[in-house]
């Protein structure tokens, strides 16, 4: 029951770090001109 | 302090030094795939390991399908480790019979070591079986260490290509790591520890009778071939409990000397690899220059400190003179045949890379020498660093240096060629960010929690301290414990896997992305309006950012544990 816990816990770690890449994958992807407007400082 | 004990350090720095320059080629032409000596004895290897594995060297991989296979593979990793550790008591290769580890404990394990952290909750003689420790934890040795070198390689390239939607092979810079450069440093190393009196066998433990008749248990198992892969690979974690306190992991101060040259090695021999590989070697020189002076204010600090020993002893009229009799100083902790400045030394090494092996109980190091140890470990791992995570953390600061400077003078931020935009400064910043969020967070709960004071060896100011060391250890990727703090509790153990976790996949992941959005950009011209990174000025810049960002981030933290008990010690009042 418990090693069912602990590799959910190990899953659910992955599964974030891997939404993390994307996260991180769509920041670069992001424009710059479109920052500009959202940022018009 | 001693003569004999500046001698020594001098004479660390000046071999670590030294190596830097063919060690870096030897790495540069490792990860291009170039003739090295060993590729004649390797290569058939290489070729069989790419085949059985289905891995085609010859087809790269964007920033985005490197991070996915670094993950699946860290994923696999953990998993079977944990499996291991589970089932280690119906596994061979376990002649004391040790039972296998609680849940809590082989997760805290699993991530420790599949994260090259090695943060250990456990006593490794009195816990794990011969094969957890050579198939299981060993291996995760190796193959964490060769990931991160594959990570800053990948990094590199990101400087030194042009246009390029690729930045390596995750799986080819994994084997080539762990082939060409982890195995043959650790076959030699093993050879030399066995030489000087460090057990290397698969015999369980010896049964003795004592002078007084008793019978005692003397632990043994293969431990020159651990110690090895623990001390180059940057990862630390001991055979046995005391770690390389212990006179069968670190038997003389000859082993002592060449253990701690054997933690930074590799951290400091890959500047000279990103110099050659970006086609300025000075850039490597300027990285290291930085790095060697932040490691003298290190020992520097430490050896001073600890050869001023407690200021409580001077009411006691002691003798604290240094003589042939005696050290003086802050004994405590330490072992006698390793003395203060082999104690200093090895702290410093040992917290400066991310190894965290230790050869004297950081817990009994002066208040001082304690906040050294624990500012070495809060500017990530910078200061030569363990193999790949020294070098990306540095080059991140880099970026962060470059971007300021450019804000105050008005010039372009470039470095290495590379113009540093919008989304590298994004990056970066998320990829520093999240170790002190996830320290100073972890550490917060874990002072106002129950299950999280139930662990402290003492009270006070030290008690924080032993807390907080146990967060900025596991996030940083060290694994040295400061002692008097029982982690091995559900709590601890799975709030410090949570911390290595964040401390290594949630640096990584935006280190790869920075590495894939400046491999994709041309090499910027140098005109009049670049500012140039290989001088005393960059340098200095750079000495400063790292250090007011760590100490911004961290100051208030430290100032609550060891400034604090320093200023405490003085007045009188011990923990």
């Amino acid at each position: 029951m418990f090693d069912i816990v602990m590799l959910l816990l190990v899953l659910a770690g992955f599964l974030l770090a891997g939404a993390y890449a994307r996260m991180c994958d769509r920041l670069l992807a992001y424009p710059l001109d479109k920052f500009r407007q959202d940022d018009p400082i | 302090m001693t003569v004999i004990g500046w001698l020594q350090i001098g004479l660390f720095v000046a071999v670590v030094g030294l190596s830097t320059r063919p060690l870096g080629g030897y790495l540069a032409r490792v990860y291009a795939g170039e003739r090295t000596m060993l590729r004649p004895l390797l290569g058939a290897v290489e070729r069989q390991i790419y085949r059985a594995a289905g891995i085609r060297p010859e087809v790269e991989q964007s920033w985005y399908q490197y991070a996915v296979a670094f993950l699946l593979f860290h994923a696999f990793g953990i998993v079977l480790l944990y499996a291991l550790l589970r089932l280690q008591s119906a596994l061979p290769l376990n002649p004391q019979d040790q039972s296998a580890l609680a849940p809590d404990l082989a997760l805290n394990t699993a991530v420790s070591f599949v994260t090259n952290t090695s943060w250990q909750s456990y006593g490794g003689e009195t816990t794990v079986s011969y094969a957890s420790q050579m198939v299981g934890i060993a291996v995760q040795s190796f193959l964490s260490a060769a990931a991160g070198l594959s990570v800053a390689i990948a990094f590199i390239r990101g400087f030194a290509r042009r246009r390029s939607a690729t930045i390596g092979n995750f799986w080819v810079d994994l084997t080539r790591g762990t082939l060409y450069v982890l195995l043959p440093l650790c076959v030699a190393a093993a050879a030399f520890l066995v030489a000087n009196g460090v057990p290397q066998t698969l015999l369980s433990c010896a049964d003795v009778t004592t002078l007084e008749g008793g019978h005692q248990l003397i632990a043994r198992g293969p431990v020159a071939t651990q110690e090895a892969i623990k001390l180059v690979s940057g990862d630390g974690g001991g055979f046995f409990n005391a770690n390389s306190g212990h006179p069968f992991e670190n038997p003389t101060p000859l082993a002592d000397f060449v253990e701690a040259i054997l933690i930074l090695l590799l951290g400091a021999a890959l500047t000279n690899c990103f110099g050659r590989m970006v086609g300025s070697e000075r850039q490597g020189w300027v990285l290291l220059c930085v790095m060697a002076i932040l490691f003298g204010l290190g020992i520097g600090g430490i050896y001073l400190s600890e050869s001023f020993g407690n200021p409580a002893l001077a009411a006691l009229r002691i003798d604290r003179s240094a003589n042939l009799q005696q050290p003086a100083g802050n004994m405590e902790g330490k072992e006698v045949r390793f003395g203060i400045a082999g104690s200093a030394l090895f702290a410093e090494a040992s917290t400066a890379s991310s190894d965290g092996a230790v050869n004297s109980m950081h817990d009994s190091f002066m208040p001082l020498s304690g906040a050294i140890l624990f500012a070495n470990m809060m500017v990530d791992e910078v200061i030569i660093g363990a193999p790949g995570s020294g070098l990306y953390g540095m080059l991140l600061f880099c970026i962060v240096t470059v971007f300021l400077a450019g804000l105050m003078i008005g010039r372009t931020p470039e470095y290495a060629g590379k113009k540093i935009s919008p989304p590298e400064i994004k990056m970066t910043i998320l990829a520093l960010i999240g170790v002190p969020a996830a320290t100073l967070g972890l550490t917060a709960i874990a002072a106002a929690v129950e299950p999280g004071l139930a662990g402290l060896g003492n009270a006070g100011p030290h008690g924080y301290s032993e807390i907080l060391y146990a967060f900025t250890s596991a996030t940083a990727t060290n694994g040295s414990a400061f002692a008097g703090l029982n982690a091995n509790s559900p709590f601890y153990n799975l709030t410090l896997a949570l911390a290595m976790f964040i401390g290594r996949f949630f640096v990584i992941v935006p280190v790869l992305a920075v590495a894939g959005s400046l491999a994709a950009q041309p090499v910027v011209p140098r005109s009049a309006g670049t500012l140039p990174t290989t001088g005393v000025l960059f340098a200095s810049s750079l000495l400063g950012a790292i250090l007011i960002v760590g100490g911004l981030t961290y100051l208030p933290a430290l100032a609550l544990g060891p400034i604090i008990e320093h200023f405490q010690l003085w007045a009188g009042t011990l923990y």
